[in-house]
């Protein structure tokens, strides 16, 4: 009870503890969580959105054909964060042609400002791109038009070639509102650009718990990043941009909510589906769809009969084929032998192929195998004994080698005659020393491998037969002690 | 199966290891063992038997007495081939070097024919002599062209015992010169 009573406390000191951390955290965040709030506020109210007109990116070190570009762009991506209304380039253009002003001559934020007035804008954008060496640096702003205050900013500083910036501009354009940028921008900016993103939308579950599904859920995206040809978005990130958009996980089952989320994902896949039971009998219908189209890639129904955690293998095999891709052979194994032989470890049934296999790579092991201990190990001691000695032999042959090298080098630089008869000598011991050492290392080497073969030969005739349950007589006489009379019976195999 | 026996058997097969056989190789070619040369004793010889140098260089080749007993004197003509080699010096050997006696050492060089004269000999007792194989004199030569070459033993060389008696001479050595 004492127990207990410590560990509460424990825990009510652990989230207090976090409590005040997160607190902390917040504080240096206030302003930008608040702006993001607002905007997110005004997002959601939808007709409350901000209106922005963005100015031509001043430029320095670059081309103003790329700056327009880079500007455009800015433009197109901010516009799809959904977190503004864009006033349009030519409005923008045609009210400074009105004043007699060119983009490239307002450059204070005075201009900005009186233009914005002009144009009902409640924002204004602009921003600069400049070149220092092999790096660009991007510095954006965003001011109120009413007071002139800058409201937020962003920048960047991005090395490499210039086509790269691309995606920088479009980070930041999701910066500027407030809002993180796609998961997809984010996987370019780090150049994994091979793979496509997927999110998976939590299963509907039909005659099964809400539990059940969303396990079948985790156990769908944890193969699905197993095959590797995708990039996954994490649940908490989906379930952060749902929260935001207003939607509950559990709410968003069709597949046009789907397709939003999707959409503000940023990510090129999305799958959903159902796992549903009627009677004994369990359905798995996923589909998977291209977010930019809606149009299905591929969809996938199984059918599957018996206990429901069976389906985790069902799950498995459908991340594969989902994807087109062809299942592992362990999962195939698996489903084969069953989840419930799985669960309880139930070992494969030995094999006399298995005792051989095991022999032929290690003496003694296909012994061991067939539950045959003392063989087993006389095996591999009397192995590792016969290869150790002739390993010992092969090393005294490679020094008597290095010796007899070194005595004949010896006498035939020898010139005098007592040297040479003494160099010779060694010379002579040395070969002798490497015969003796060849011949221990070839036989026992020999010795060994006739222990192998033996080896291999006794697991075969010491190993279980696994067809020896097949081999009961199909005639048997029996007391039944349900019938309480004796029985004749025959069975055979269906 | 078949794969796992061709693994077998390589790894028995790579266990046997070659031992050199002094019988059918031609292991011991020392030019100074008595044991292993291939012409009769007593010989005069040269070491080494093989030279390879480049032209332009020189390299040194000493002349041995091998097997000799009861030697006083020594009169050797050493000829070469004058196109390729030249020599350079001529040093005398230690055959005859002794605690007791101060052996007398006289070398002529004719470069242009192409021979060498040594004489050596003890000087003082006249019973003294040595019976053992030992250096008559370190020659030097440069190569000054390229090609092969040999250096040979002369015919009018003489090995003589305290007593001025000839001793035969049943074997002689050379070397081969390979200038590149």
């Amino acid at each position: 009870m004492k127990k207990i009573v410590t560990i509460i406390l424990f825990l009510l000191g652990m989230a207090v503890a976090q409590d005040d951390a997160a607190t902390g955290e917040a504080e240096g965040a206030v302003e930008k969580t608040a702006v993001q709030d607002e905007a997110t506020v005004a997002t959601k109210r939808g007709g409350a959105k901000k209106t922005v007109a963005v100015f031509d990116f001043d430029f320095q070190g670059i081309g103003e054909s790329e700056a327009l570009t880079f500007s455009e762009r800015f433009r197109t991506e901010i516009g799809n964060t959904g977190s503004i209304r864009l006033i349009e380039r030519k409005a923008l253009e045609k009210i400074m042609e009105e004043q007699g002003l060119q983009q490239s001559g307002c450059t204070t934020d005075e201009c900005a400002a009186e233009v914005g007035q002009l144009l009902g804008a409640q924002n204004m954008i602009n921003g600069s791109i400049g070149r220092i060496g092999n790096s660009y640096t991007v510095d954006i702003k965003m001011f109120s038009v009413e007071t002139g205050e800058t409201e937020r900013t962003a920048n960047a500083t991005y090395e490499g070639e210039i086509d790269g910036l691309l995606v920088e501009i479009q980070i930041l354009a999701w910066e500027i509102v407030g809002r993180e940028a796609p998961t997809k921008l984010k996987l370019q900016r780090e150049g994994e650009t091979a793979l496509s993103t997927l999110a998976v939308m939590d299963f509907e579950g039909r005659g099964i718990t809400m539990g059940e599904a969303e396990t079948l859920t985790d156990r769908l995206i944890t193969e699905l990043s197993r095959t590797k040809k995708v990039i996954l978005v994490e649940r908490g990130t989906m379930n952060d941009v749902l929260n935001e958009q207003g939607y509950e996980t559990a709410g968003c089952t069709s597949d046009e909510c789907a397709a939003e989320v999707g959409a503000l994902l940023g990510v090129d896949l999305m799958i959903s589906g159902a796992i549903g039971k009627i009677g004994n009998t369990y359905t798995i219908d996923a589909k998977m769809f291209k977010v930019s189209t809606g149009a299905a890639e591929n969809m996938k129904n199984i059918t599957y009969q018996g206990e429901v955690d069976g389906l985790i293998i069902e799950i498995e095999i459908l991340a594969w084929q989902i994807l087109g891709l062809n299942p592992p052979k362990s999962l195939i194994t698996k489903k084969r032998r069953g989840m419930s032989a799985l669960a309880s470890n139930t070992p494969l049934p030995k094999t006399k192929g298995g005792a051989i296999m095991r022999s032929m790579f290690v003496p003694g092991l296909g012994q061991l195998y067939g539950n045959h201990g003392k063989s087993g190990w006389a095996y591999l001691g009397s192995e590792t004994l016969f290869i150790g000695l002739a390993v010992m032999g092969m090393n005294n042959y490679n020094t008597a080698s290095a010796d007899y090298d070194a005595a004949l080098v010896a006498y035939r630089d020898a010139t005098d005659i007592d040297e040479i008869a003494l160099h010779k000598t060694a010379t002579n011991e040395a070969i002798s020393r490497m015969d003796k050492a060849n011949s221990m290392s070839l036989t026992f080497s020999v010795l060994a491998g006739v222990i192998w073969g033996a080896s291999v030969i006794h697991s075969a005739m010491v190993a279980p037969d696994e067809l020896a349950y097949n081999k009961t007589t199909p005639l048997q006489l029996a007391y039944n002690p349900v019938t309480k009379n004796t029985e004749l019976t025959f069975n055979f195999s269906l | 199966m078949k794969r796992f026996l061709i693994i077998f058997a390589f790894f028995f097969f790579s266990c046997s290891n070659e031992v050199p056989n002094p019988a059918s190789e031609d292991i011991f070619n020392n030019p100074l063992d008595e044991e292993e040369v291939e012409y009769d004793l007593p010989a005069l010889t040269f070491y080494p038997v093989e030279v390879d140098v480049a032209a332009g260089t020189s390299f040194g080749v000493d002349v041995f007495a091998l097997g000799f007993e009861n030697l006083a004197g020594i009169n050797i003509r050493i000829t070469f081939d004058e196109n390729r080699i030249t020599s350079v010096s001529v040093i005398p050997g230690t055959i005859f070097e002794d605690a007791q006696n101060d052996p007398i050492f006289f070398s002529e060089v004719n470069a242009e024919d192409g021979w060498i004269n040594l004489t050596a000999s003890f000087l003082g007792s006249d019973s003294a002599a040595v019976s053992t194989t030992g250096s008559v004199a370190q020659l030097t030569f440069t190569a000054v062209a390229t090609g092969d070459s040999k250096i040979q033993f002369g015919a009018e060389c003489e090995m003589v015992d305290p007593d001025d008696v000839f001793l035969e001479i049943k074997g002689f050595g050379e070397t081969n010169i390979t200038a590149n």
